[in-house]
């Protein structure tokens, strides 16, 4: 999995590649516990080039949801593709998340 | 039970599907022929998912079975496949 | 492994993948589950379901059972029938306690506890098998979709 992450005014913008399972998740675990310790306002996470995602990367994304909300920050995901979408909804979280299918970013 | 070297080949095998490496796919179709049938099924739909061809292989066919679908594949790549995927999907697209 | 002699049986078929316990090969058995599904008869997004139950059964083998010893083995069988994928998976350390394999209140949102949600949720059965002396032996089942009716 690659991990790339772009700041801009009040927006950091993460993007993923590959596969986030029990071997890659804690290197995503770790890039956005240091997002999330920064106090960005809006947290992106594209998941456009990610193509699978197991419940060690959704716990992570939770994670991180809990952490960006306690200082009062906004977490989206964006290009939430037909492969991970429905590991979402296994999960009835695709209403906890803010979830975008395209990656344009509001 | 699978050996080491045998896990080694299934390996190879997916990261070629991974890396869309064209270039390989002689060597995954010699994995056609593979005595451990976990190679045989990856290999089969990695050249699957490369080419959109099966040319009627089945990893658990009987071994003769095996042999002809592969020599079907060894005469597609010789003919076909060696020029590329653009030159592969003309062909495949030409046939009705 | 070796090649038995005569036909195979015409309706179903196995294969046999021995992995260490290790992260790394997860994708490994991904990637022959999805072999195996799609022989089956199945497409997405029921190939990729069967491969993250198949993965989380994994997981938690590793992190549990084996309480993240990446020496040791997972036997992953499949068997791939006309209408259903079976899969089991073997291993031989720590047994489960009764009552511990749960999954999570989805109600409650918090990390962890996922994996056997979406095993359940996603495999036809799941069974847990602990008498063998040594470790445990869970069965999956996944049968093709019914075709629907025209």
């Amino acid at each position: 999995m690659e991990f790339t992450r772009e700041d801009r005014d009040g927006l950091t913008l993460v993007r993923l590649t590959g596969e986030v399972d029990m071997r890659s998740s804690p290197e995503l675990r770790k890039g956005l516990l240091q997002v999330a310790k920064e106090s960005v306002p809006h947290v992106a996470v594209s998941l456009e080039h990610v193509t699978y995602i197991d419940s060690s990367g959704i716990a992570t994304l939770i994670e991180c949801l809990k952490n960006v909300s306690r200082y009062g920050g906004k977490l989206t995901l964006i290009g939430v593709n037909e492969d991970i979408y429905p590991v979402f909804e296994l999960a009835h979280l695709h209403d906890v998340f803010d979830l975008h299918r395209d990656v344009t970013i509001d | 039970m699978n050996s080491s070297a045998g896990v080694e080949r299934m390996q190879g095998v997916m990261t070629v599907g991974e890396e869309r490496n064209w270039r390989a796919l002689p060597q995954v179709i010699e994995r056609l022929e593979d005595d451990d049938e976990s190679v045989r099924l990856m290999s089969a739909r990695v050249l699957q998912e490369m080419t959109g061809e099966d040319f009627g292989y089945k990893a658990y066919a009987p071994e003769h079975e095996r042999r002809e679908a592969a020599n079907r594949w060894r005469n597609w790549w010789n003919t076909t496949g060696r020029h590329g995927p653009a030159a592969a999907k003309r062909k495949a697209g030409g046939q009705s | 492994m070796t090649e038995p002699s005569g036909t195979p049986p015409a309706n179903d078929h196995a294969v046999t993948l021995t992995v260490p316990s290790d992260p790394k090969y997860m994708k490994l058995v991904r990637g022959l589950v999805a072999a195996a599904a799609e022989v089956v008869g199945f497409v997405k997004p029921d190939v990729n379901h069967v491969c993250l139950a198949v993965d989380e059964a994994c997981t938690n083998v590793i992190k549990h059972a084996y309480n993240r010893d990446h020496g040791k083995t997972i036997e992953v069988h499949l068997t791939m029938h006309p209408d259903r994928l079976d899969v089991t998976l073997r291993d031989y350390g720590r047994k489960a306690k009764p009552g511990e394999i749960k999954p999570r209140e989805l109600t409650d949102i918090r990390p962890g506890g996922l994996g056997v949600h979406f095993i359940r949720e996603i495999m036809d059965e799941v069974v847990y098998d602990s008498s063998p002396p040594v470790g445990t032996e869970l069965r999956m089942t996944k049968a093709l979709p019914k075709p629907r009716q025209e």
